[in-house]
């Protein structure tokens, strides 16, 4: 009867411990994001970035069927400071894509784009915090060239 | 979806609602897609306390404060041991319902209560057709329990607690007809939240009610009331994203303990104090909304002098006073600034607010009375700390750190008349608003179009900001049973407001308030018979050409489109909002009839009413779908009560 008794306490302390836990329970400081900028991790010239969140700058994004392009993001903030997005494991950047031949594999500090199957398609990122997007960007059309073509070009 | 209370044309923070004496936990006031967590159908009655009274729950009670008792801790002792209401209701303008069930019952000095209701409906029905993102379903299960009335030597106690949990998902329309409203979503905004709360009351009553005759307070009742609120509420896009989602605990409580005591004339008075917490946050995309935690508390005397021997002859004089000082913290827990607010950081108040009011019977029957109030209302976490896009107000809106208190002079005077078979209330009353908060529009000072949001471009933006007001104006009701027409009841009210506040760009100008209630009546015939009752009704409201000028030169300059001008490409607003918008006059025609009996101990109702009977086509003025959406039409329900 005791071990019983000891069983409810127990269950009713959890039971009130949820019930007072904040329903956004963790609280950390907000990404006020205005752009977001590429660089290729090898060489880092800056491949493509947004201006005020609005459009990308630069050609069109092209790549080779079976390439993998790692590329370092850098956020800015509206200040015009870069964000240490190494530091601040709260944030991570996602991606998503209309057709599946391009994916964006997030890694710490930087992703790498893969480019699956020949085909146009438009990519956007998130500056993703923990639950929610602090920055969506515009979409970005991303050619893929079939890897015989990029072939005979190089 | 105006679901808050209006009250002489103050709405949000600057009305209190309470539930059972206490504040109900939810963040309905802090913008109008903000419902309130409190169902009708659980209500035993609605208290409106005015005057010095109102210094009691609260610093900003000019507008009045709503106490809406539902008793879910037990206050009197229950005679059977099982009893209970069962209801249902159903109605046709959107093929709704309501089911809500009670059960009440006692042994001695113990009493219980549990209650449960359901609701849900549909699209709600305008004459042209369904209104999207209309409907709404939930849930409100409550259970309480006390010892009541348990006896002492020097009085009596009660002691109980209740506990209660609200779950409503309801639609926020923001198009009808193919005309989306500016910021609004074609894909219709859901919100869903959840309220739980426990509260624990205890009470101690003397013996001995009458008035003291030492100058000593004696003391008559002691109260104390704690309460603990977790609310939740997300607000969803099409296919269920979160766009925007508010978290909030609350704990809160108060002291109050009431005595008599003789000044050269018999004064009854109460003192106490109330203290709250509350921790806010915000989150989802784009939302940069800091969080913050606010710690408030109060301490609060009011007494009632009966000056009755001033006029002589019995006749009542009734002096009432109240003081009452807060003091308010409100600390950030994320102090980033963002691109439109800066300089984020801890916020204190203090005040002293009072209020004074006589009343007296000048002869049987007819009293005239005087009352004036110092107010005083601290901005809240939100009109500091917002940053973010708001599904619910198709609005980006924008806190301000600077943001002074509010403070507020109202006068009022009235008179009652109740003699022979009339009764008749008149009141005017005005209101001095220094600082008074309000959500500005931003204006592109170049192109003289509504600033967008900086991250979607989707959103007007709009920024918390502070103008001195004055609003004025005027209430009245008669009731009159006509004589020889045994049950036949006449009646009638009448209500007009103006607001007025300093113009944004400065100078001794000013315009309009928004969202001012137009003048507005209701008469009603009624004839309440032994089993059978019945009533025809007609409420009308003028038009409200009352509005602030618009701000904008270009982008939204318009209050009324076709759906075929309403298709921009680049998805800008084109519409000028609600607050800027005129509204036409309209008249409802409202009909009811009900039965009652009694078969051995249980009592059955049945009410049969139709609202809009002529299915008219009307606006409501305070509405901020106004401009593309009417109200409901023609609505025929039907209540069924069991009662035993």
């Amino acid at each position: 009867m005791p071990r019983r008794s000891s069983f409810l306490a127990l269950a009713g302390a959890a039971l009130l411990l949820v019930a007072c836990e904040h329903p956004i329970a963790v609280v950390t400081p907000h990404a006020e994001i205005a752009d977001l900028v590429f660089s290729d991790s090898a060489s880092r010239v800056v491949v493509m970035r947004t201006t005020d969140n609005r459009a990308w700058s630069g050609a069109p994004f092209v790549m080779c069927a079976d390439d993998v392009r790692t590329l370092v993001p850098q956020a800015i903030d509206f200040r015009g400071q870069s964000v240490d997005l190494v530091s601040r494991r709260d944030l991570e950047i996602r991606g998503e894509s209309t057709q599946p031949n391009v994916v964006w594999e997030p890694l710490r500090g930087r992703g790498r784009l893969l480019a699956l199957a020949p085909g146009t398609t438009r990519v956007r990122f998130l500056v993703w915090h923990l639950t929610h997007a602090d920055l969506v960007s515009p979409w970005l059309e991303v050619t893929v060239l079939p890897a015989a073509n990029c072939a005979a070009s190089r | 979806m105006a679901s808050q209370p209006v009250i002489r044309g103050l709405t949000g923070d600057r009305v209190l609602v309470l539930e059972d004496g206490q504040r109900t936990g939810d963040i309905a006031t802090t913008a109008p897609d903000h419902a309130v967590t409190i169902d009708p159908m659980t209500a035993r009655r609605v208290e409106i306390i005015r005057g010095p009274a109102g210094l009691l729950f609260g610093s900003n009670s000019l507008g009045g404060v709503v106490n809406v008792v539902r008793e879910d801790v037990p206050a009197e002792r229950v005679a059977k041991r099982l009893g209970g209401v069962l209801s249902g209701q159903g109605e046709s303008v959107n093929n709704g319902g309501v089911a809500h069930a009670q059960l009440r019952g006692g042994v001695g000095a113990l009493a219980w209560r549990m209650r449960v209701t359901w609701r849900t409906a549909g699209g709600s029905r305008a004459p042209q057709g369904v209104l999207p993102f209309s409907d709404v379903r939930g849930h409100d299960v409550g259970a309480g329990v006390a010892l009541v009335d348990v006896a002492t030597t020097s009085g009596q106690w009660r002691l109980g607690a209740a506990a209660r949990d609200v779950i409503s998902t309801y639609g926020v329309p923001g198009s009808f007809g193919g005309i989306v409203l500016p910021g609004a979503h074609e894909g219709g905004v859901y919100v869903d939240l959840s309220r739980r709360s426990a509260r624990v009351d205890g009470s101690w009553r003397s013996n001995n009610a009458e008035v003291s005759n030492s100058a000593w307070p004696r003391l008559t009742q002691a109260s104390v009331s704690t309460q603990f609120v977790r609310f939740e509420q997300s607000e969803l896009e099409r296919g269920g994203f979160v766009g925007t989602r508010f978290g909030q605990l609350m704990a809160n409580g108060d002291a109050l303990v009431q005595y008599t005591r003789r000044a050269g004339v018999p004064v009854r008075g109460s003192v106490g104090t109330w203290a709250q917490w509350r921790d806010f946050r915000a989150e989802g995309s784009f939302t940069g909304t800091r969080p913050g935690v606010m710690r408030s508390v109060a301490g609060f005397v009011m007494e009632e002098w009966s000056l009755d021997s001033l006029l002589g002859g019995g006749r009542p004089v009734r002096l009432q006073w109240g003081a009452r000082l807060d003091a308010a913290r409100i600390v950030p827990l994320d102090s980033t600034e963002t691109a439109l607010v800066r300089d984020v950081r801890t916020r204190a108040f203090t005040a002293p607010t009072g209020s004074v009011g006589l009343t007296v019977e000048l002869r049987p029957g007819v009293t005239v009375g005087a009352s004036a109030a110092r107010a005083f209302r601290p901005p809240a976490i939100e009109e500091l700390f917002s940053a973010g896009p708001h599904l619910g107000t198709y609005a980006y809106e924008v806190g301000n750190p600077q943001l002074r208190a509010e403070r507020g002079t109202g006068v009022d005077l009235f008179a009652r008349l109740a003699r022979g078979s009339v009764r008749a209330d008149v009141a005017l009353f005005t209101m001095q608003m220094a600082d008074f908060i309000y959500q500005r529009p931003l204006v592109d000072s170049i192109t003289g179009e509504p600033v967008r949001d900086p991250r979607l471009r989707r959103y007007n933006v709009y920024q918390a900001d502070q103008a001195d007001a004055r609003l004025h104006g005027a209430e009245g009701r008669v009731e009159w049973r006509v004589p020889r027409a045994r049950g036949l009841i006449v009646d009638g009210t009448v209500s007009w407001v103006q607001g007025i506040q300093r113009a944004a760009t400065g100078g001794t100008d000013w315009v309009a308030l928004p969202a001012m209630p137009p003048l507005r009546t209701r008469t009603q015939a009624r004839w309440e018979g032994r089993q059978w009752s019945g009533s025809i009704g007609l409420e009308a409201a003028a038009g409200q050409s009352r509005v602030p000028p618009a701000p904008f030169t270009l982008g939204a300059t318009t209050c009324a489109l076709e759906a075929s001008q309403a298709v921009r490409g680049d998805g800008a607003p084109a519409l000028l909002p609600a607050e800027f918008c005129a509204t036409p006059s309209w008249a409802l025609m409202n009909l009811s009839v009900g039965r009652q009996w009694v078969t051995g101990t249980r009592l059955h109702d049945v009410t049969m009413t139709v609202d809009n009977a002529l299915n008219a086509d009307w606006r409501d003025h305070l509405w901020r779908a106004k401009q593309v959406a009417p109200q409901p039409g023609r609505n025929v329900r039907v209540l069924y009560r069991w009662s035993w």
